[in-house]
C-alpha cells in the first residue's frame, strides 16, 4: 500500500507505526503486498489478541485464541507473527442424506487426548431419527497454527516480504511459504503487487483413507499412512488512491491444488431410484453408504475488488469477489462493513455479507442403487448449491493503552439438494437443512 | 458470463485508473493514513473470518491467499 510516504502528514498518536504495521500484516495475511511505509518507533510492538467462540446450531462448536504481533526491529524492516489455537467439538454431517426411516451407522473411532498420548476408541452403532440429517457426534479436534513474515524495502519505491506458516491437527499438517513484492508508481498513488504461495500439506485420516466408493463399515478396507496435498497460489494486484477519501484495490489470483482432496470421513447414501428408501447394506440394520471420491486436482481463479471510502470520519469498506473453478463451482461474495465512529473514541461497525455458489459438478445428495457409479461424487454440503447471509455488529472503544472490541456475526447457510435426489419418500424431507452459526469475538489491541 | 464480468470489471478499473485527476498529493494523505482506511483495517478479524468461511464454503482467498492449512470438517 502506498499510503505512507516520507512526506506524508502523520496523524497524531503514533499512527505512523500503526500504518507501517498494517502493511506488515497485509503481507502476513497473504494479501496484496504492501508498499513503502515509514515507521518511527523502532522496537515498539503492536499486539492484537482475541478470543473467538463459534457455534453451529446442533453441530460444531469452536473456541479459539488468536494472537497477532507486529514490530519494527530496524528502520523500514517489519516483522510479524501470528499464533492461533483452536479446539473444536460437536456433530459434523457425515454426508449421508436424511431418510424417511431411522438410520443406523457404525460408530466411528473417537480420539481422546490424554497425558500418555492419543487414545482411539469406537465401535457399535448410533442411530439417527427419521427425517434427521445424519451427524457424526464424535467430532473433536485441536489445531495449532502459526506464521511469521519479514518485510523490507526493495529500492526507493518497493517492498518485498517473505513468510511462512504451519499448522497441525490430529489428522492434518500444513507447511507453507510465501513471498510478495510491491512497487509504487504515479507519485505513490498506484501500487502494483504480486505474491506467490506454496504449501505442502499432509492428511492422515483416522483409520486410514478409505477406498473410494467402498461401503461404510467398521472393517472397511483403507489405505494407511499419510496422503499428500499441495497448493500453489499466485496473485496480482493493483491498489489505486482515487481521492483523499477513496481507495480501490483489484486483485486477480489463481490457485492450484493437487493430491488428496477427498474428505475421508464423508459418505453418500445409496437409495432406491423410485421409492427413495435406503438400500440395505451388508451389515444387519445398516444401510448402504459409500465413501466419497473427489478429483485429485483443482484449479481456482478469483477476481477481487475492494472499495474504501471515508464519509467524514466514517468508513465504508465494501468488496466483491468472483470465483470459479474446474470443479464447476462459481461463487459471488459481497461483503460490506461500515465503521461508524462515535464520539469519545468509540465506534460501531455493522456488517453484512452475501454469498452464493453453484454446486460442484460431482455433488450428489444421494447415489442410486443399480446406477453406474460416477467417476467422482460427494454429498458434502460445502460443495452443494447454496446461498449464505451474514449479519453482524462490532463495537470498539479506544483506551489509553490500545483498543477493545467485541463483535457478533450470525451466519445462515441455505443449501439445495441436487435435483435428481427428489425421488419417492425423499421429496417430503428436508435433505439439506439450513446451517446456522454464531461467531462471537472479544479482542484487545495493545498499542495504538 | 464469468469472462464477461471479469472484462467489464477490468475495463472499468483500468479506465478509472487512467483518469488524469486520480490521486492525491503527499500532504493530502491524512485521512488515508488512518488505521481504518488501510486495505486490511483489522487483520485479526480478517484472518478469523477467512478461516471460518474457508471451512464452510467452497471459495476462499481473493484479497489474499485462502485460509488454508486446515482439514476442516
Amino acid at each position: 500500500m502506498q499510503l505512507k510516504t516520507s512526506t506524508s502528514v502523520a496523524p497524531p498518536g503514533g499512527r505512523e507505526l500503526g500504518t507501517a504495521l498494517a502493511t506488515a500484516t497485509c503481507a502476513l495475511l497473504g494479501t496484496s503486498a504492501p508498499a513503502s511505509a515509514i515507521a518511527q518507533d523502532i522496537g515498539q510492538w503492536r499486539v492484537d489478541a482475541g478470543g473467538l467462540y463459534y457455534s453451529e446450531q446442533h453441530r460444531v462448536s469452536d473456541y479459539s485464541v488468536n494472537v497477532l504481533a507486529r514490530t519494527q526491529p530496524f528502520e523500514d524492516r517489519l516483522l510479524s507473527f501470528s499464533l492461533s489455537f483452536d479446539t473444536l467439538s460437536g456433530s459434523s454431517p457425515n454426508g449421508a442424506a436424511p431418510s424417511a426411516a431411522p438410520q443406523a451407522f457404525p460408530r466411528p473411532i473417537t480420539l481422546t487426548s490424554t497425558s500418555g498420548g492419543t487414545v482411539a476408541t469406537g465401535g457399535g452403532n448410533f442411530t439417527v431419527p427419521a427425517g434427521a440429517l445424519p451427524l457424526d457426534n464424535s467430532f473433536k479436534d485441536t489445531r495449532y497454527a502459526g506464521s511469521a513474515d519479514w518485510q523490507r524495502p526493495m529500492g526507493r519505491l518497493g517492498l518485498v516480504s517473505f513468510g511462512g506458516s504451519l499448522s497441525t491437527e490430529h489428522d492434518y499438517d500444513h507447511l507453507g511459504v510465501d513471498a510478495h513484492v510491491a512497487h509504487d508508481f504515479n507519485s505513490r498513488n498506484t501500487t502494483l503487487s504480486a505474491g506467490v504461495e506454496w504449501s505442502d500439506d499432509s492428511v492422515t485420516p483416522i483409520g486410514g483413507s478409505p477406498i473410494p466408493f467402498t461401503a461404510l463399515s467398521l472393517n472397511a478396507a483403507s489405505i494407511g499412512g499419510s496422503r499428500a496435498k499441495h497448493v500453489s497460489d499466485a496473485l496480482l494486484g493493483v491498489t489505486q488512491v482515487f481521492t483523499q477519501h477513496t481507495i480501490v484495490q483489484l486483485n486477480y489470483s489463481v490457485s492450484r491444488s493437487d493430491g488428496y482432496l477427498t474428505d475421508p470421513y464423508k459418505v453418500l447414501s445409496v437409495v432406491d431410484p423410485v421409492t427413495g428408501s435406503l438400500t440395505p447394506g451388508s451389515a444387519r440394520g445398516i444401510g448402504l453408504y459409500l465413501y466419497e471420491q473427489r478429483p485429485d486436482s483443482r484449479d481456482k481463479k478469483s477476481l477481487f475488488g475492494l472499495l474504501k471510502h471515508d464519509f467524514g470520519g466514517n468508513v465504508l469498506d465494501s468488496s466483491l469477489r468472483l470465483m470459479t473453478d474446474d470443479w464447476g463451482v462459481r461463487s459471488q461474495t459481497l461483503d460490506m462493513h461500515f465503521k461508524w465512529n462515535l464520539k469519545t473514541d468509540n465506534f460501531l461497525e455493522p456488517h453484512v455479507r452475501f454469498y452464493k455458489q453453484t454446486a460442484a459438478d460431482f455433488y450428489h445428495t444421494v447415489l442410486f442403487a443399480g446406477a453406474p457409479l460416477p467417476g467422482y461424487a460427494t454429498a458434502d454440503e460445502r460443495l452443494a448449491k447454496f446461498n449464505a447471509l451474514t449479519v453482524g455488529l462490532k463495537y470498539g472503544a479506544k483506551t489509553t493503552a490500545g483498543q477493545f472490541a467485541a463483535r457478533i456475526d450470525l451466519y445462515h447457510q441455505m443449501a439445495k439438494p441436487s435435483p435428481d435426489a427428489l425421488v419417492g419418500s425423499l421429496r417430503g424431507l428436508d435433505l439439506t437443512p439450513d446451517l446456522k452459526a454464531i461467531v462471537g469475538e472479544i479482542s484487545y489491541r495493545f498499542g495504538r | 458470463m464469468w469472462k464477461l464480468r471479469l472484462c467489464v470489471l477490468a475495463v472499468v478499473f483500468a479506465a478509472s485508473a487512467g483518469c488524469a485527476n486520480v490521486g492525491v498529493k503527499p500532504w493530502q494523505r491524512g485521512v488515508l493514513a488512518r488505521d481504518d482506511m488501510q486495505i486490511v483495517a483489522d487483520p485479526l478479524d480478517s484472518a478469523i473470518d477467512e478461516h471460518v468461511y474457508f471451512s464452510k464454503e467452497a471459495s476462499s482467498g481473493g484479497q489474499g491467499f485462502g485460509g488454508g492449512g486446515c482439514g476442516c470438517n
